[in-house]
């Protein structure tokens, strides 16, 4: 009876994490502790407090997650607090103008490649440019989705539900960028409009992206893709 | 032969049979009773479940142990890390003969190290992570090196130089041909 004991003990105990396979080791901390650990930030006082109230807003709207929140001001303590304002100031900027800075543990967000960038050991120079350059592809390409009609701007800001196109916006924004960051693509090139076309219909059919995404893919054209990445390069225009 | 006759011999043979029979039922119920306690007495499985659960002893065997089954389910849950929704499990595999340790980062652990495992040792490192839909940057570290080509990738891309790899996951259009 003793080892029937003992082995039921030992089952039980083994059931839970063997049924989940590998397991994520990440907490899902609450957004008072996220807040908590900013307040606690080397940063001014001001700044925290404006940061603070834009993540509030970000976490309750889903345009953050506190997982990957809580992460990345970790990460910035290790840095002298001038470069991380600079950082956040960018982040805090996107949400004010409404963007998602962050969709969790998958897909494009600002604040999964600070990580990334951080993972491979890139200088906080650099990641700070990319970080701006990220902006500036949401800026752009929101308003020029806007401008040829392919979506409708209403109010904008932080407290503003989100709506199926601001998920849009984030993803053809970060096909662009990966295109012209990462790819070497530039505003001329021709493969510009497959490579954003394949992106959003792989997410279509991944259901990150509603079906009717991919007829909206159908739309877009090599001008108005060209015409975001002049925009992200001259802000002026916009 | 007369009737009478035959009814004779009859008779003779049937006390001769009685007779035999006699002896050998001397003892038979002695031999019966004996051949009974030597074997087991058959029961079915739900007989024997009452016949246990009707003793007082082993009734609460019965709740320690699932007492003791609930208390290790509890323990279970209460160390395993946050566990994720399930989803379907996703292979991550690299060969790398030689390597002490292999990890890898990715969206899905806000690039934080997760360890692969190589169990028999034959340089074939692997992890199974379960993943909610989604595109998932990653890459591999072995030995702490930067190892961003997945052979299993949908796509690569390069950043500042390195590889990432890239996998969508959760629908039928999201394989290589693609």
């Amino acid at each position: 009876m003793r080892i029937a004991l003992l082995s039921l003990l030992f089952f039980g105990f083994a059931l839970f994490p063997v049924s989940q396979g590998i397991t994520i080791p990440l907490r899902t901390p609450a957004p008072e502790e996220v807040l908590s650990f900013l307040a606690g930030m080397g940063l001014p006082p001001e700044f925290k407090a404006a940061l603070s109230e834009a993540l509030t807003l970000a976490f309750s709207t889903g345009r953050a997650t506190t997982t990957v929140t809580l992460l990345l001001l970790q990460d910035l303590t290790a840095i002298p607090a001038e470069k991380a304002e600079r950082g956040l100031e960018i982040i805090r900027y996107a949400i004010s103008q409404g963007f998602i800075v962050d969709t969790g543990l998958s897909g494009s967000s600002m604040m999964n490649e600070v990580r990334k960038l951080l993972a491979l050991g890139r200088s906080w120079e650099e990641i700070e440019y990319v970080l701006s350059l990220r902006l500036n592809f949401l800026l752009a390409t929101r308003s020029t989705l806007a401008r040829y009609g392919l979506i409708q701007l209403g109010k904008i800001g932080p407290d503003v539900p989100l709506a199926p196109s601001d998920r849009f916006v984030l993803e053809v924004a970060w096909a662009v960028g990966d295109f012209v960051l990462w790819e070497g693509g530039n505003p001329g090139d021709p493969r510009i409009l497959s490579f954003v076309r394949e992106r959003l219909n792989r997410l279509c059919g991944i259901g990150v992206l509603p079906a009717e995404a991919s007829k909206f893919a159908a739309t877009l054209t090599p001008e108005i893709l060209q015409e975001i990445v002049r925009l992200v390069f001259q802000p002026e225009r916009r | 032969m007369r009737w009478d006759e035959v009814d004779e011999l009859i008779r003779a043979a049937v006390a001769k049979d009685v007779e035999e029979g006699q002896k050998r039922l001397c003892g038979l119920e002695e031999r019966v009773i004996r051949e009974l306690a030597r074997r087991p007495v058959r029961r079915s499985f739900w007989e024997r479940v009452r016949e246990f659960l009707s003793r007082p002893a082993p009734r609460w065997a019965l709740v320690g142990a699932l007492a003791a089954l609930l208390l290790g389910f509890a323990l279970g849950r209460l160390t395993a890390p946050t566990p994720i929704p399930q989803w379907n499990p996703n292979l991550f595999v690299i060969a790398a003969p030689g390597a002490k340790s292999v990890a890898i980062v990715g969206d899905f652990s806000a690039w934080q190290p997760l360890p692969l495992s190589d169990p028999d040792g034959d340089g074939i490192w692997s992890a199974i992570i379960p993943l909610p839909p989604g595109r998932y940057e990653y890459a591999f570290l072995v030995d702490g090196k930067w190892v961003g080509q997945d052979p299993l990738a949908h796509e690569y891309l390069r950043t500042f130089g390195e590889y990432v790899s890239v996998r969508y996951i959760g629908g039928e259009r999201a394989d290589r041909s693609s």
